[in-house]
């Protein structure tokens, strides 16, 4: 059920991305809610499943939105394995982990972005790449602190029931 | 058990990115159509986008507000500026539309008085107005021919005379003035010969003095130079008698005159050239 309440968010996510916040877009950034998703995901899941919900959802992003099917399912594959990495060393309850792991996923997801096109033979610029992930990283630093208390009760709270 | 399971998470991990490279690589290339479930998924998106359209459409008419009345702002003292711009080009085209005018009037004047008078055009460059002078500047001088005495006119009439002569400029006695006299008489019967004088102190009004208590002459008379003074030629238009009022004895009367050349909106005036030439101040 949760996964597919995940699914659901990240395909509203994808959805609010391309409309609303196409008005509310700041220096040309917007919020990437399926990054949001992936990395809390991972955090409280690990990185086998952190994973493969990034694949996941990052296909189901390429579905819905991608010009080069696969790109985001590695990118969000990979985020979501490295941020559940970390999974048994963070301390969750502290209120800036969630924010400082999404900043760092975004730079990083550029990065990988920037390596796959690049493997695929579509050079996409690394600089113009990073430059826009700036307003990118800002926007979704903003959303994480709501994304992790909904996600803090998901999967601490109610497993301590 | 735990190696085993490293090894089956690693395995799933490299068929996954040879999966994703493969249809990333196989998807680069333009295509024409998209995969049905690409399709399924962006008509299941769609009532979603039509409805947060809404949404996006009211926000960014939210924010637009303060976007737009910064621009509006912006474009509001960009107006102003130009509307203050336009206010001075039109100032300047009304002042250059007058002086056409004017001068219209002076080369019409110029042409019919051609056999008559030889004028010169001249332009105000200096005025000085007051209770004890009243004289102007003109910027033509001796090196144009111009000299003491001659006759200053336009097209309404009589202005005064030449007083002073620079190399570059002269300066013109104007009828107002308490040290000006002119010969005058009344043009319709040619007769009652008086001399038309200022009082120095309001340069709309003349008067006509020494007149003999029976002179024939009425409000409304026009009244021109007489030319006996031999500064002046004869003939010029001076003013209209707007009253007229008996010495205190009754042996005489003078006559008020509204002189036809509006002294304090001077610009441009005639030099007669062939008019008391070399007269000595």
């Amino acid at each position: 059920m949760r996964i597919v309440v995940l699914f659901f968010a990240a395909f509203l996510g994808i959805v609010l991305r391309d409309t609303v916040f196409n008005g509310l877009s700041v220096a040309g950034g917007k919020p990437d809610f399926v990054l949001i998703l992936v990395v809390f995901f991972a955090i409280f899941r690990g990185s086998v499943q952190g994973g493969l919900m990034g694949a996941a959802l990052g296909m189901l992003e390429d579905l819905m939105t991608g010009r080069f099917i696969g790109i985001n399912a590695l990118c969000k594959g990979l985020l979501g394995y490295a941020a559940g990495i970390s999974e048994r060393n963070l301390y969750k309850n502290n209120f800036f982990v969630p924010i400082a792991a999404v900043l760092a996923a975004t730079f990083l997801n550029a990065v990988l972005y920037y390596l796959f096109s690049v493997l695929i033979g579509s050079n996409v610029g690394l600089e113009k790449l990073m430059l826009s992930s700036i307003p990118d990283a800002v926007y979704n630093m903003c959303f994480s602190p709501v994304f992790y208390a909904i996600f803090y009760n998901f999967f601490v709270m109610k497993s301590n029931d | 058990m735990l190696k085993k399971k490293w090894i089956r998470n690693l395995a799933v991990a490299v068929c996954l990115l040879i999966i994703f490279l493969g249809l990333a690589v196989n998807t680069v290339q333009p295509r024409e159509n998209l995969t049905w479930i690409e399709k399924g998924l962006r008509i299941a998106a769609s009532p979603f986008q039509y409805g947060f359209k809404g949404i996006n459409d009211s926000v960014s008419g939210f924010f637009s507000y303060f976007t737009e009345k910064e621009a509006l702002q912006q474009e509001n003292d960009a107006l102003k500026k130009e509307v203050n711009q336009l206010h001075s080009q039109l100032t300047q085209m009304d002042e250059i539309n007058m002086e056409n005018i004017r001068l219209k009037e002076l080369l019409n004047y110029k042409d019919a008085m051609q056999g008559q008078y030889n004028l010169q055009l001249a332009e105000i460059i200096a005025e000085n107005n007051n209770n004890l002078q009243h004289t102007i500047t003109l910027n033509k001088g001796s090196n144009d021919g111009v000299v003491t005495g001659m006759t200053v006119m336009n097209h309404s009439g009589l202005i005064g005379r030449i007083s002073a002569v620079m190399p570059e400029s002269s300066e013109v006695m104007l009828l107002p003035d308490r040290e000006s006299a002119v010969g005058a008489r009344v043009w319709s019967t040619r007769e009652v010969i008086g001399v038309v004088e200022g009082d120095g102190t309001d340069s709309s009004s003349l008067q006509m003095v020494h007149l003999p208590h029976d002179a024939d002459i009425y409000v409304g008379d026009d009244i021109v130079t007489s030319g006996l003074d031999h500064v002046f030629p004869g003939g010029i238009h001076i003013g209209e008698v707007t009253a007229i009022e008996y010495s205190p004895n009754g042996l005489t009367k003078t006559a008020y005159l509204k002189p036809y050349v509006t002294f304090s909106r001077l610009e441009e005036v005639f030099i007669l050239m062939n008019s008391g030439g070399g007269a000595s101040n």
